[in-house]
């Protein structure tokens, strides 16, 4: 009788302590998404400042992959610097996209912290011989990225 | 089979089963709860994308010449839009399903451009 009780007791006991560990786990599961939602966000949020930075005062470096940013002209070496801040990647999608096309699209990678995100810049010229003026900007993801 | 063993068999099973009601009840406590934060964190989240939808879906159509003018006209369209700096500022927040925040800016989506025709009126 008595190692009949103590095999149920110790089962009760164990099958109760999982199912709180699953509740615990689930709830840390919960945390993390947040979390990684909220580094989207900052991310997106970095993001729209570079685009609209590059919109308003260096709108001939848009269709420019960052290497060709230095040769336009259109932005001191202090401005280049603050533009890279965090910038992994910066180039017109697909590769050798032509800069003086109608229209374009160029995919852009950001850092921050650990978290990384891709986003695409598209752009048009309304006067083929104007600047290009961006028209949307969208998220692509997060991305792994080496430290 | 002794009367002292059946009493502590029973009393050992009493003990048990009260322990384990009780982190049972816990859990299932915890598992509402997490619950409850999950949909409130779908909600946020839907809430965003539809505000970014309806974002893309204004994009590439100026709306004012000066950036300003253009978020304040964003902010008349999308009454979760607050103005913050130059542009316009989302931010959600559920109890306890956390807090939602993303900067846009006018200039990003085409919406402000210095050829652009005066302000249009607000489509519907």
């Amino acid at each position: 009788m008595l190692p009949l009780a103590w095999s149920v007791s110790l089962l009760l006991l164990l099958s109760s302590l999982s199912l709180q560990a699953l509740a615990l786990q689930e709830g840390s599961l919960q945390a993390l998404q947040l979390r990684r939602r909220q580094q989207e966000d900052q991310l997106m949020t970095a993001a729209q400042r570079l685009a609209g930075r590059l919109q308003r005062q260096h709108s001939c470096l848009l269709p420019l992959a960052a290497a060709a940013w230095p040769a336009a002209g259109c932005a001191t070496a202090t401005e280049l610097a603050e533009l890279r801040q965090g910038l992994r990647a910066y180039q017109p999608a697909p590769a050798g996209g032509d800069p003086q096309a109608p229209e374009g699209r160029v995919e852009l990678l950001l850092q921050q912290g650990e978290g990384a995100a891709a986003f695409a810049l598209h752009w048009r010229r309304p006067d083929p011989a104007g600047p290009p003026v961006l028209v949307a900007l969208r998220e692509l993801g997060l991305r792994q990225v080496q430290p | 089979m002794t009367l002292t063993e059946i009493l502590v068999s029973a009393s050992l099973l009493v003990i048990s089963a009260s322990a384990s009601l009780q982190v049972w009840a816990s859990g299932s406590r915890w598992s509402l709860r997490s619950e409850q934060r999950l949909e409130q964190q779908q909600a946020l989240e839907a809430e965003l994308l539809a505000v970014q939808a309806r974002l893309q879906q204004l994009a590439g159509t100026p709306v004012a010449g000066d950036c300003e003018d253009a978020a304040d006209w964003l902010v008349s369209q999308l009454p979760a839009l607050q103005r913050q700096g130059e542009g316009v500022l989302l931010r959600l927040q559920a109890g306890d399903g956390g807090e939602r925040q993303r900067w846009y800016d006018p200039a990003a989506y085409g919406l402000c451009n210095p050829s652009a025709a005066p302000l249009q009126a607000p489509s519907p």
